[in-house]
């Protein structure tokens, strides 16, 4: 028996569609290049945007930090300490011995 | 042939041409036009980076950032330059000639005319919609606490080229670390300025500065500030300094001094306020110094608290006579009370005893003459004459504080070394350098040297704590305490003889004694009210002892 035409008529069949492959495959690496191409084309604008909107946030929080110590700064406590009528202590008591575990008040 | 020729030469002329030409374009303008191509399909931004901040112990910041403005002007915008100058000149607190002269140049397509500008006046300056005028963002500093240790801190303004630079105190000492590093970032752009993703571009990240972290307490110093402005004005003193160290670490608790000036106004003021007098300065230290000396005779073993000395009227020096501050002598005595009256010829006993060699070794081992290596820019020091000059009465003088001189922080960190069992530290004001990725340098106490052995620094405490509860400002201590010290009252140096009316008054000391918490240094210079330190200087010390001892809750015995 002899099977070699079949095996050539095979052989025949896939060299006649590898063309065929590699352009579909290029095809589809071509259509991916300009979707590609074209979706990232438009992300400059939105890079934009979230750049600005980095800059703005950072922007915002020197703001609130600038704040924070401006009211957390100690002429501004001293000033509204004074204002809700706060005085500086001038005899603190001490307790100098350890408290006992109860105060006998009368 | 002829016309082959001609055809030939033609053809070799254009050739020349063309590559004349190209040369032209390639090489002679090759870099311009490369630069100009480059410009309108790149996109180049410098980074500028943010300049560290400066926080005090509890992290909260004495020096920050906020955001500030660069105003400019596009002449080619403008149609009249007179009109233009006079509505933004008052805003800008600019002459309006000179506002008129810088947008009327032909050649300038872009001229700055303020900086820094605050967001209100830009707010202000928007709201008269002026055609031709422009904003860029910047950066500024911003101090929350307002001139809280400006001299301490320093200040920053601009280098000849227009940069951000520390001067300085802090700003000065760290301006690399705190200024950064800058960055820049090129990128391909569309032709509406947009990004391109698909495109190169190279980004250089800039790195901000590092934080400083302080020993300086925000607390003590506002109520050391507080009561240092009270007291000058109270002596009618020229001016005031305080200092207040941890004699343990040699960390800066609070450094206060008067006239000082405002960081964000400094160019408005008299730019001999810019140097801290903690650093710059130098004084004789008059009394105060006899600490240092009678705890050297006490290490030498040369005298003893109970060595006893005849003060029975004004020593003979050469051809000098030493006296008493008030010329009233008191027979025999002891080293205790040598310490406890302020006796000048007891202290010139002291001195005999130990010897021009051990005395002169003293000074060099308490770090007179040397700088003390302090993270400050502008440290001076007085160099001490060389041992083979001393003289007799320099011998003698020197053991009593005078015609010899320190800065108040070489005085301050001889004292503390006796707080600190004889240890001398190293005088800091950075305790952590902070990286912006959160990185913490440490910077360690450091140890220069044992001065004097832990028993002499005992014994010396006890004679100062005597001298404080019995001397002459004892009068002025907050009662149940054991707060040693010693009051100093020096005449000032004035053209090779000593002014008779000015002085400077000053009182050194520690407390609680036993576990010191605090060394400070108040000195007032040439107070009207009163010459004396234990009048001026020890009262205005007390006061903030006191003040201390309730913010550090440390109770009386």
């Amino acid at each position: 028996m002899n099977f070699s035409p079949i095996n050539q008529e095979v052989k025949k069949v896939h060299s006649s569609k590898l063309p065929y492959l590699l352009g579909s495959f290029v095809l589809i690496l071509l259509v991916a290049q300009v979707l590609v191409s074209n979706r990232l084309a438009t992300s400059g604008l939105k890079l934009t945007k979230i750049e600005t909107e980095i800059q703005t946030l950072t922007e915002n929080s020197t703001d609130m930090r600038q704040k924070i110590a401006s009211f957390s700064s100690l002429k501004t406590i001293e000033d509204k300490a004074k204002g809700m009528g706060f005085v500086v202590t001038t005899k603190p008591v001490y307790l100098s011995h350890e408290p006992p575990v109860a105060f006998d008040l009368p | 042939m002829i016309r082959q020729r001609l055809v030939l030469i033609s053809f070799i002329f254009a050739f020349i041409v063309v590559v004349t030409r190209l040369f032209y374009w390639q090489i002679v303008r090759g870099v311009e036009l490369s630069e100009a191509a480059s410009d309108q399909y790149y996109f180049k931004l410098s980074l500028t980076p943010t300049r560290g901040e400066i926080l005090s112990a509890d992290k909260s910041p004495l020096v920050s950032n906020k955001a500030a403005y660069q105003v400019y002007a596009e002449p080619k915008k403008i149609t009249n330059q007179k009109d233009f100058a006079e509505k933004i000149a008052e805003l800008l607190s600019l002459d309006p000639q000179i506002i008129e002269d810088r947008v009327s140049e032909d050649t300038i397509v872009w001229a700055p005319l303020a900086h820094k500008i605050d967001e209100e006046v830009k707010i202000q300056l928007e709201a008269l919609q002026i055609p031709g005028l422009g904003f860029e963002k910047e950066s500024t500093r911003y101090y929350p606490e307002a001139s809280m240790a400006a001299q301490l801190l320093g200040f920053v303004g601009s280098d000849e080229n227009g940069n951000d630079t520390g001067y300085f105190g802090l700003e000065g000492f760290y301006d690399q670390a705190l200024k950064g590093k800058p960055g820049s970032l090129i990128q391909e752009k569309d032709a509406r300025g947009l990004p391109i993703l698909l495109g190169s571009n190279k980004r250089i990240t800039a790195e901000n500065g590092q934080n400083l972290e302080l020993y300086l307490d925000r607390a003590v110093q506002f109520i050391v500030e507080t009561k240092l402005k009270n007291a000058i004005e109270r002596y009618g003193a020229k001016e005031g300094l305080v200092v207040v160290v941890d004699p343990k670490t040699g960390g800066i608790l609070a450094s206060a001094s008067f006239p000082a000036y405002d960081p964000i106004k400094f160019s408005e003021f008299d730019k001999t306020t810019y140097l801290n007098p903690l650093v710059s300065a130098t004084y004789e230290p008059g009394s105060t110094f006899k600490t240092l000396i009678m705890s050297a005779g006490l290490n030498e073993k040369v005298v003893e608290p109970k060595t006893t000395f005849n003060e029975d009227g004004p020593v003979k020096v050469g051809e000098y006579l030493i006296r008493t501050w008030n010329n009233e002598y008191h027979g025999e005595m002891t080293m205790i009370e040598v310490l406890e009256r302020s006796s000048n010829p007891g202290m010139v006993f002291v001195g005999e005893q130990l010897g021009k060699d051990k005395l002169y070794d003293y000074l060099e081992k308490f770090g007179i003459g040397e700088k003390t290596g302090i993270d400050l820019e502008g440290e001076a020091t007085a160099q001490i004459r060389s041992k083979s000059e001393w003289r007799e009465i320099e011998l003698a003088t020197a053991a009593f504080g005078q015609g010899i001189a320190v800065t108040p922080i070489q005085m301050v960190r001889a004292v503390a070394a006796l707080a600190n069992n004889g240890d001398l530290m190293e005088p800091q004001v950075v305790k952590k350098l902070i990286d912006p990725r959160g990185k913490t340098i440490d910077r360690q106490p450091k140890k220069i040297r044992q001065v004097v052995s832990p028993a002499t620094a005992r014994v010396i405490t006890e004679m100062m704590i005597n001298a404080v509860d019995q001397g002459e400002a004892k009068w002025a201590k907050p009662p149940g305490y054991r707060i040693a010290g010693k009051t100093g009252t020096a005449q000032i140096p004035v053209a090779g003889h000593y002014d008779a009316e000015k002085t400077i008054a000053s009182f050194v000391g520690f407390a609680p004694a036993d576990d010191p918490k605090f060394v400070m240094l108040t000195l007032l210079r040439e107070p009207s009210s009163s010459p004396w330190g234990s009048e001026t200087a020890a009262p205005l010390f007390f006061a903030i002892a006191k003040e201390l001892f309730n913010y550090y809750g440390i109770s009386p015995r």
